[in-house]
């Protein structure tokens, strides 16, 4: 955790003496959060004091934003605040994280934007990267926030720049999220352990998509996880290797017009399908060899000893062809 | 120091909007993110000024087409000493919803404008907005001339299309309306035998033939003489620009007191008539 601050001189300040920290990790403010509190402010005014330092000849913020972005919209004269001292870039960083990220929930992309910094700025404190529990205990993100945020982070710049664009837009018009993002690379990383002839194109995958995201070709980022089990279909269910290469190259292809959920189905779901079967019928064998073994099959009761009878005529069926 | 938006959705539908209201009024100084003054606690996110005195206010809203922040400062527009006429801007996609068609309508029954954003941050304007003040809802106009005869409605409604777009013509339409119920009145008060010049005739000036009515039908005199008054008052009503943004208001505000007295003025006509035993309805134009 950062050092522990002094609580500050209590004074009222015109928003427009204050500027926005440009280290604020949270970039993006949706609107129904901003009118309820634009509400309550004009209800009830401000009630928690916005948290600034002294920087040049206004104040620079350090927790606040949102209650400053609609004070100004309200026009409010002035706004009360706690001024501290000036902190370090890395303290400025770890306060923004201890302040906002434990009150609310943050966006993935927020989080990540400034991430790499606290890694660089401690490195530079401490002789060397954080691992990931000094990273948790610093920053107060769980250890799963951080391995997201690593996901946006390890992007290529270009397409943080086109998730940002993208989360700039109004709500409505957003088509890419994170979670199109993190889906999309957490199955991208598994196909590449199985696969690694993809890593050169990857890039050029990742296109692709996206494109077929935005094209309506992959209609759910849930999809991601389909091809995922394309790659692990391999060593799961022993699909061959080219038969999974074949899939992939389709989908992997911008000129062909199949999505995941189709190579999904066409390559690997009947597999899937039936090694989950095999598995049931084991449990169920384990069942009833516990039912013979304690002499217990006249407990079974009429419902259950129907659907045995019903079992039995498709697996004679089955057997004999 | 410069205002931010308050999300980065609402930069987006700004900057649309402004691109659309450049092009629309050829150009205007627009502010972003400045007060119009200290005493309106509600800095737009675009404003600018049209006909010398008009403020326009552009607040963009991303969730649907009526920003919460209209109903928290629809008085204070009112009763601010300029016209203020607002605009809500928000992305086409939202207007489709049920809820959205519920908004659209709300801002239209409130004199609210609306522009639309395509995924493109090309802009539309789909409705005007009008200085708030000078505002009349479609349901107030409606519940004013219930109970009139069609013909006094039609004309009445020619005048309310008038007063939306220029309020002084609305008055001096409904003025109109009124001079026409005056001389139907003297027709139907006129009778073969009568040396009166009551009769009806685009010759005789109003003055002349609301002075034989108030003769003749003296338990119409209260109504004739407050048609009379509204006739005198508004008939010329002067056609200047006003002259600052303070007179601007009073006008637009003293049209729209204009236009409701003139509406209760025609309904208290017609009913004086038909207490008098006349048709109580309007000349032909």
């Amino acid at each position: 955790m950062p050092k522990k601050r002094s609580t500050g001189t209590s004074r009222n300040l015109r928003p427009n003496q204050i500027r926005r920290n440009p280290e604020n990790p949270r970039l993006i403010f949706r609107q129904d959060e901003m009118d309820n509190l634009m509400f309550s402010i004009d209800r009830h005014g401000i009630q928690v004091p916005l948290t600034v330092y002294r920087d040049g000849d206004g104040y620079r913020l350090i927790d606040g934003e949102r209650r400053w972005r609609c004070a100004q919209k309200l026009n409010l004269r002035s706004v009360p605040v706690l001024v501290q001292d000036k902190p370090t870039e890395l303290e400025n960083l770890l306060l923004m994280y201890n302040i906002h990220a434990l009150r609310e929930q943050w966006d993935y992309y927020t989080i990540a934007s400034k991430l790499s910094r606290v890694i660089e700025l401690y490195a530079l404190e401490h002789g060397q990267e954080p691992n990931e529990v000094e990273l948790s205990e610093e920053t107060g993100l769980t250890r799963g926030q951080i391995r997201r945020c690593r996901l946006l982070l390890d992007l290529p710049d270009r397409f943080k720049e086109m998730l940002l664009t993208e989360l700039q837009l109004p709500k409505p018009q957003q088509k890419l999220s994170e979670d199109l993002f993190i889906e999309m690379e957490k199955s991208l990383k598994t196909v590449l352990r199985r696969l690694p002839e993809y890593a050169e194109a990857v890039d050029d995958i990742r296109d692709t998509l996206v494109g077929k995201f935005r094209g309506g070709l992959i209609p759910a980022v849930t999809d991601f996880r389909q091809l995922s089990k394309i790659a692990t279909a391999i060593d799961n269910i022993g699909l061959q290797r080219r038969t999974a290469v074949s899939s992939l190259d389709a989908v992997f292809d911008p000129t062909h017009e199949q999505g995941i959920r189709e190579a999904y189905t066409k390559t690997v779901e009947f597999g899937y399908n039936e090694k989950d079967a095999a598995r049931r019928l084991q449990s169920l064998t384990e069942f009833l060899d516990q039912i013979l073994d304690a002499d217990q099959v006249e407990s079974l009761d009429d419902e259950f000893l129907e659907s045995a009878r019903e079992l039995h005529a498709r697996l004679s069926e089955i057997l004999r062809s | 120091m410069a205002t931010v938006g308050l999300t980065p959705g609402h930069e987006f539908l700004r900057n649309a909007a402004q691109a659309c209201f450049s092009d629309h009024y050829a150009d205007p100084a627009m502010h972003q993110g400045q007060a119009l003054s200290q005493n309106l606690e509600w800095v737009p996110a675009l404003r600018f000024t049209i006909r010398k005195y008009i403020n326009v206010f552009v607040e963009p809203s991303e969730d649907g087409p009526y920003p919460r922040l209209f109903d928290m400062r629809y008085v204070e527009v009112n009763e601010f000493p300029q016209p203020i006429a607002v605009y809500s801007v928000c992305p086409a996609s939202v207007i489709g919803t049920t809820q959205g068609q519920r908004d659209v309508k709300r801002l239209q029954s409130r004199g609210f404008g609306l522009v639309t954003v395509d995924e493109l941050g090309d802009a539309t304007i789909l409705f005007p907005a009008i200085p708030l003040i000078q505002w009349i809802s479609d349901g107030e106009f409606k519940q004013r001339v219930a109970g009139l005869p069609k013909g006094i409605r039609q004309r009445a409604s020619e005048a309310f299309v008038d007063y939306r777009s220029n309020p002084v013509n609305g008055v001096k339409s409904l003025s109109e309306l009124l001079e026409g119920m005056v001389t139907k009145a003297a027709a139907d008060a006129s009778t073969p035998t009568s040396t009166n010049t009551t009769k009806g005739s685009t010759h005789v000036p109003t003055a002349v033939l609301l002075g034989n009515l108030h003769t003749q039908l003296p338990k119409a005199q209260a109504a004739i003489g407050a048609a009379r008054a509204f006739i005198n008052y508004y008939r010329n009503l002067s056609q200047h620009w006003p002259s600052n943004k303070k007179a601007a208001y009073e006008k637009f505000a003293g049209c729209r007191h204009q236009f409701l007295e003139g509406l209760r003025t025609v309904a208290a006509f017609r009913e004086a008539m038909r207490t008098s035993g006349l048709t109580g309805k309007v000349a032909p134009n």
